[in-house]
């Protein structure tokens, strides 16, 4: 990790606990008094904001023994295990900028006590609100990095769970876990991330979804290489599959990989009911993506070039819905594709109340309005609210987004050259999903290379009997 | 380089598509003809006539027609779109209509232009009309554009009526076989309503023959293997009348010796469901000599039909392509010389698979 310009200077002129505090001081929130001891006067230090009073009123001033003589016999009877002793200044620095309380003796600068007391103030433990599932459990990540690992160890009480921490970020210094199972995962991929987050040089992590970005194989793809999670359940499920889980303290969403893109349109939910359901619910959601990325520029690029298509009995009412209507299709698909993106995105920003407002003038007011006035035709209303809807059943929230920004490349084909363009982009998109790797491993696994014993959890999922071995592809090598 | 290559890329789509001359048809900003008729003028010159449906907001169809005489059909094109706001295309066209007239003179020059043009399917219907070709498309009926009509009139008639499968494919293909000869089916119209009546055969272009009503399912029966929900009835004896629907009939050859002047057998098999029966509830026995007389009767019609064929040298039925897989060295016009000369024998084996529901 690189050292800051401020920490350095620190350690090059070596102050002493004094000074320390003396720059802490500064800040008001610092509070510094001393309490008498036999000889000496300890200076008892914290900021009031960061650590948790009862500990200090309730673990820490009762049982110090005022009458011992050194600094180490005074701490000796307090009920606190997380007793620290250090003779470095600048611990005593990052440790009180932590929560930490520290105990020093005025005028001596050979040792200082920290105490753990940090006030954990942290959301409760309460239900999952992007991927909420019927079935299943109901618990959501929290912002809180230990409580999520607590939720995360729970349900993988074993040894070889093993849970790696490192510090990013200048100004943040967050802590960014990474999880793995021993001897399932590829220990080469745990390496990689490690690697790759303690080589970022960026002052603040905000949220997980920093550390995704930053060391993804591929940062300029509009496709996401790992998947966002708030559900504990589906982090400890995947952990077994070989997979690597890193959670941000801050965070209440996880991330794992290395993720192909079949993972991004299965939902946890697919575990908990009958395999049926299941592979029908993944098919249809499959198709609804091929769906939503191919009808509006399939409809721009048969009524721009290829009426031909159009079976007989159809042309009527296409016809009819476009009928007056005096803008190309393009034109026409585009400002409504933009609609629903404008809809999208203020419901977005909008409060809840306010964002159903939204979507009700939206959809119904604007809608009708804009058919009814002749601006667009009926017929592309449904097609762009069916695609803008089916967008909206992948599971994974990017991938959503992905889907919806892809769509537009292809519309502006379809309109310049018609169904070949529309081919010719989806090569495009084929092509570069097959350059795509998430941790040095292809994105379109199983579907190519093609490994037959993951496919029976792609695509479809298989009965979970059938699912006991690991998928191929997260095999330690 | 990676740039480079984007660009290039990029370049390459953008430039060369424009070499590719597509030029957008927007839906509602042509007119999409969905028939057309060729009527006979003279030697070089011929009426067209063509359908376009303008479809009104109130669901309403109307349907619009454009004439204009040439010599070449895409000229044509030329003099109707000098009629209209909108430029006309070929592309949804369903049913192409020949006068009787013109059917008489060449065909096949008149279908070049179809099977030329790209834009136009494969499946199109061709039809002959008995009269002229123009009646059935001006009249206006119906609240249906008039192409879809005449197209769903002779699909329904091909799926479960009297009509052969028949279309452009079918009818080029017939015509450049060399044991083949084409048929189409033939539109009458009446009162602006066309009635199909039955099958045009074709001497090469030429049309020869129109087949007769009684000649109409037998025909089909020995074209295809088919199904066919009309029916026919046959008279058993005095006062006694059956008749059978729901017919499904599987047509082979058997021919022993190809090339020469032996018999050709054909085997007929019919299944139907016995509709009408005028004497008592019919029993096992009664039911088998139903079955014997429909035999008799459709041998007879059969053979009658193909010894006309044979007399107007004509083989809509393909027997010259069954002879040509079983030999060796084919020789066309051996071929012709020999088919009038042919003795055929039809084998009919009939069954009614039941007999209705009554008690």
């Amino acid at each position: 990790m690189k050292k800051f310009p401020f920490e350095k200077s620190n350690q090059s002129q070596t102050p002493h606990f004094d000074e320390v505090l003396q720059q802490l001081k500064e800040s008001k929130d610092f509070t510094c008094f001393t309490v008498g001891i036999k000889h000496d006067t300890l200076c008892i230090s914290y900021f009031n904001t960061l650590i948790d009073t009862n500990i200090l009123h309730r673990d820490l001033l009762p049982y110090l023994n005022k009458s011992s003589s050194t600094l180490y016999d005074a701490v000796q009877a307090l009920p606190i295990e997380n007793l620290l002793f250090t003779q470095k200044p600048a611990d005593v620095q990052n440790h009180l900028l932590i929560g930490y309380i520290s105990i020093t003796v005025e005028g001596n600068n050979d040792q200082a006590v920290l105490v753990k007391a940090d006030s954990q103030l942290s959301r409760t433990v309460s239900l999952p609100e992007v991927e909420f599932s019927v079935i299943g459990p109901k618990e959501s990540l929290v912002e809180s990095l230990d409580t999520n690992l607590h939720l995360i160890r729970k349900r993988l009480p074993i040894q070889e769970l093993k849970v790696e921490v490192l510090t990013v970020g200048k100004l943040s210094k967050s802590r960014v876990a990474l999880l793995h199972i021993d001897g399932i995962c590829n220990q080469k991929n745990v390496s990689t991330v490690i690697q790759r987050i303690s080589n970022l040089d960026v002052k603040q992590i905000i949220d997980s979804s920093y550390i995704a970005q930053m060391i993804a194989d591929k940062k300029n793809s509009p496709f996401p290489q790992f998947i966002d999670t708030e559900r504990p359940d589906r982090l400890a499920a995947v952990l077994g599959e070989g997979k690597l889980v890193i959670l941000v303290d801050g965070a209440p969403h996880g991330l794992l990989g290395p993720a192909t893109l079949v993972e991004f349109f299965t939902a946890s939910e697919d575990y908990f009911i009958n395999w049926t359901m299941a592979s029908f619910f993944r098919l249809v959601r499959f198709f609804a993506v091929l769906f939503s990325i191919l009808i509006t520029p399939i409809y721009v690029a048969i009524l721009t070039y290829h009426y031909e298509l159009l079976p007989k009995n159809l042309i009527n009412t296409l016809v009819i819905s476009r009928s007056g209507i005096p803008f190309p299709p393009i034109l026409e698909a585009l400002v409504l594709e933009l609609v629903i993106e404008l809809l999208r995105e203020a419901g977005a920003r909008l409060p809840t109340k306010v964002g159903q407002t939204i979507g009700i003038v939206g959809g119904i007011v604007i809608g009708t309005a804009s058919v009814e006035a002749g601006l667009t035709s009926n017929v592309l209303l449904i097609i762009v609210a069916l695609s803008a809807l089916a967008s909206f059943t992948t599971p994974v929230y990017q991938m959503g987004n992905t889907i919806r920004l892809i769509r537009f490349p292809f519309l502006f084909m379809a309109y310049y050259i018609g169904i070949l363009g529309v081919a010719i982009s989806f090569c495009f998109m084929l092509i570069h999903l097959l350059r795509i790797t998430t941790l040095g491993r292809p994105y379109l696994e199983p579907l190519y290379p093609p490994k037959l014993e993951s496919l029976k959890d792609s695509l479809i999922r298989l009965p979970l009997t059938y699912l006991s071995k690991r998928p191929a592809s997260k095999h330690e090598e | 380089m990676r740039i480079k290559m984007i660009l290039l890329t990029s370049m390459m789509t953008l430039f060369l598509s424009s070499c590719m001359n597509i030029e957008p048809t927007v839906l509602n900003e042509i007119n999409i003809a969905t028939a057309i008729s060729y009527d006979y003028i003279d030697k070089d010159h011929f009426t067209s006539t063509a359908v376009t449906p303008y479809y009104l907001p109130d669901k309403r169809v109307n349907n619009v027609t454009f004439t204009a005489t040439s010599s070449l059909s895409k000229d044509v094109r030329q003099r109707m779109n000098q009629q209209t706001d909108k430029p006309i295309f070929s592309g949804k066209i369903e049913v192409v209509l020949y006068s009787k007239e013109l059917a008489k003179h060449d065909l096949i020059r008149m279908t070049d232009t179809l099977i030329r043009d790209p834009s136009i399917g494969n499946t199109v219907y061709l039809a002959v009309v008995d009269g002229k070709a123009q009646d059935v498309l001006i009249k206006q009926f119906g609240n249906v554009d008039k192409g879809t009509y005449l197209s769903n009139a002779i699909e329904h008639n091909i799926q479960s009526g009297i009509l052969p499968k028949t279309n452009l494919h079918l009818f080029s293909y017939a015509h450049n076989s060399e044991g083949m000869d084409p048929f189409l089916p033939i539109i009458k119209p009446k009162n602006g309503n066309p009635i199909i009546t039955g099958v045009a055969l074709f001497d090469q272009g030429k049309f020869v023959y129109q087949t007769k009503d009684h000649e109409n399912i037998i025909f089909k029966m020995l074209v295809e293997t088919s199904s066919n929900k009309e029916g026919f009835s046959a008279k058993l004896g005095e006062n006694l009348f059956a008749s059978v629907y729901n017919i499904s009939s599987k047509v082979s050859y058997n021919i022993p010796e190809p090339m020469t002047n032996s018999p050709i057998m054909i085997n007929l098999k019919v299944e139907a469901v016995l509709r009408e029966f005028t004497g008592e509830q019919p029993d096992k026995k009664v039911i088998r000599t139903i079955e014997k007389k429909m035999e008799k009767e459709l041998k007879q019609r059969a053979e009658k039909l193909i010894v006309k064929l044979q007399k107007l040298e004509v083989d809509p039925l393909g027997v010259g392509e069954q002879v040509r897989t079983r030999t060796r060295s084919w020789n066309k016009d051996e071929w012709k010389s020999l088919y009038p000369t042919i003795p055929f024998q039809v084998n009919v084996n009939f069954e009614i698979l039941e007999s209705g529901a009554v008690e």
